[in-house]
């Protein structure tokens, strides 16, 4: 059976792909879809939305495969489907809670609380935490995977913490998503102002201010109003039978 | 040549009916020259990928090794689920091996191990084998048939000694894709060939090779592809717990340069990112020019 252009309205969203844990939210997801025609016929990554809004490519799997994938942890699935709708996307906010909106209200959300979570991050690292730094900018990394800003400050973050493994990983990151970026000579030539009297000097303000740009934006209040389609406190509706 | 007369049997066969399709199908017959070199050389040093979840993943890094599922319950029989004794694999025969796409991957999970073809070479008690199609596929996606009895015999008529499976998949790159490269790109062969299937998806046509058992990770393991904030996540353990057997995994990996990451999105706005960063890690390995 194809999967070849199936419009959202042949479509619902049953579930998604992984599993949630305020560990990787807030986070895009990756839906799993059921064929409103062919029910129990769902459609699996690595599938695309082409340029007239057609999911092309998914692979497409029976509820057993998928329940299998469910129970491995591999998948998630949701307590009731969802219609799909053109240009939505299925995301987790920071608490976990899975919701379903219009794709440029959850990107700017999304882009939003990445910047908060930065700010948030750089000011736990400035203030001597660099274990709480980590935890926000890995936060801002699940919201924005693309972060500079987050991929620095958890670097140096590691740097104060002489995590000299976690820093090779971040390495690879940066190789793999900005080759232009020399993480090393940031970390060499930069630093966050100091927790302790006599540590190493500020990072001079012209380029700090490069860095960690992290203006606020207004807060999307329409789109944190959206009621979630699932939240994890929900977790034992999930049991496949 | 291989050992097992009848996988070398069906090797000839299938070279067979493809060649006599192509000299029948004008397409498959004016490309078969121009594209020949090309193919040839795809098909040699086209690399092999095991997707796995999570779970699997973290299994794997664990045991050192990629395990059959079969292999898996007799480790921890408490393993077992209801499913195994229905699942594609137990009525194919093959719970008892190690999938790998010859090529790109062409399913959902987020975790890929890419293997170079050396690893096909590496003496073992039994030999794996390989199919022009992914088998699991065979029983709910591919057409005609009927039964299961039917699809194991299918299969069995379809199964190739490896490493001599490259040569029927160069011809196959070389006669029925335009360019030997729309394989990789998971552009479907046109026309689709002999082959008597119909329906399903790219695993109809994507090349697998299965190994017995179980397959060590150690084995010529080429690039490693996890999502970006599963491997800042693993640094950020390290920080807390320097022993953990997955970080420090993934740190190993990481320094030996064969740690790929990916964003990995939601599939909209273009290519899914996991099937594009496979088939980029892939295409710089076999020297394809951007």
């Amino acid at each position: 059976m194809s999967t070849e252009g199936r419009t959202s309205g042949e479509l619902r969203v049953v579930g998604l792909m992984g599993t949630l844990s305020t560990e990787n939210t807030p986070r895009l997801l990756r839906a799993v879809f059921e064929i409103k025609a062919n029910p129990g016929n769902f459609i699996l990554p690595p599938y695309r939305w082409d340029d007239q809004g057609r999911l092309t490519g998914g692979l497409v799997e029976s509820v057993a495969k998928f329940d299998a994938l469910v129970t491995e942890g591999d998948a998630t699935k949701l307590p009731s489907p969802i219609d799909c709708q053109p240009a939505h996307l299925l995301w987790a906010d920071d608490r976990s809670d899975v919701r379903y909106a219009p794709a440029s209200e959850v990107r700017s959300y999304l882009l939003e609380k990445m910047r908060s979570f930065v700010k948030r991050a750089q000011a736990a690292l400035e203030a001597g935490d660099p274990h709480q730094a980590l935890t926000l900018a890995q936060a801002a990394l699940c919201a924005d995977e693309r972060s500079i800003n987050a991929l620095v400050i958890a670097s140096k973050a590691h740097q104060r913490l002489a995590n000299e493994a976690g820093l090779a990983i971040l390495r690879s990151v940066a190789r793999s998503h900005h080759p232009t970026l020399d993480l090393d000579g940031l970390l060499r030539t930069t630093s966050i102002p100091p927790a302790a009297p006599g540590a190493a000097p500020a990072l001079p303000p012209e380029r700090y201010a490069a860095l960690f740009d992290v203006a606020d934006r207004p807060k999307d209040k329409e789109l944190a109003r959206v009621a979630p389609v699932f939240s994890p406190a929900g977790q034992e509706a999930l049991q496949v039978a | 040549m291989a050992d097992n007369p009848a996988l070398s049997a069906n090797l000839r066969r299938l070279s067979q009916e493809l060649s006599e399709f192509a000299d029948k199908s004008p397409p498959c017959d004016s490309r078969r020259a121009a594209n020949q070199a090309l193919a040839g050389e795809v098909a040699s040093k086209m690399l092999l990928c095991n997707a796995r979840g999570n779970t699997g993943f973290r299994s794997a890094i664990t045991e050192q090794m990629i395990l059959s599922r079969a292999e898996q319950l007799r480790r921890n029989p408490a393993l077992k689920r209801p499913s195994d004794d229905i699942s594609d694999e137990a009525v194919l025969g093959t719970q008892d091996c190690v999938f790998l796409f010859c090529g790109p991957p062409r399913y959902a999970n987020p975790f890929l191990l890419v293997f170079k073809p050396e690893v096909e070479m590496e003496i073992r008690a039994e030999e794996p084998v390989a199919s022009p199609f992914d088998s699991g596929g065979l029983r709910t996606k591919m057409r005609p048939m009927d039964t299961d009895a039917q699809r194991r015999e299918f299969l069995e008529r379809h199964e190739l000694p490896v490493p001599e499976y490259r040569e029927f998949l160069a011809s196959t790159l070389a006669t029925l894709f335009d360019s030997p490269w729309n394989y990789l790109d998971g552009i479907p062969p046109d026309p689709l060939g002999p082959l008597d299937l119909t329906d399903g998806d790219a695993r109809r046509w994507t090349f697998e090779v299965r190994f017995r058992t179980q397959l060590a990770l150690d084995l010529h393991l080429s690039a490693v592809l996890v999502p970006v904030n599963f491997a800042t996540a693993q640094a950020k353990v390290l920080a807390s717990d320097g022993t953990d057997k997955v970080a420090r995994q993934i740190v190993g990996w990481a320094k030996a340069g064969c740690l790929e990451t990916y964003v990995e999105g939601d599939g909209s706005g273009g290519t899914d990112a996991m099937l594009l960063k496979g088939v980029e890690v892939i295409s710089a390995r076999l020297g394809r020019r951007p």
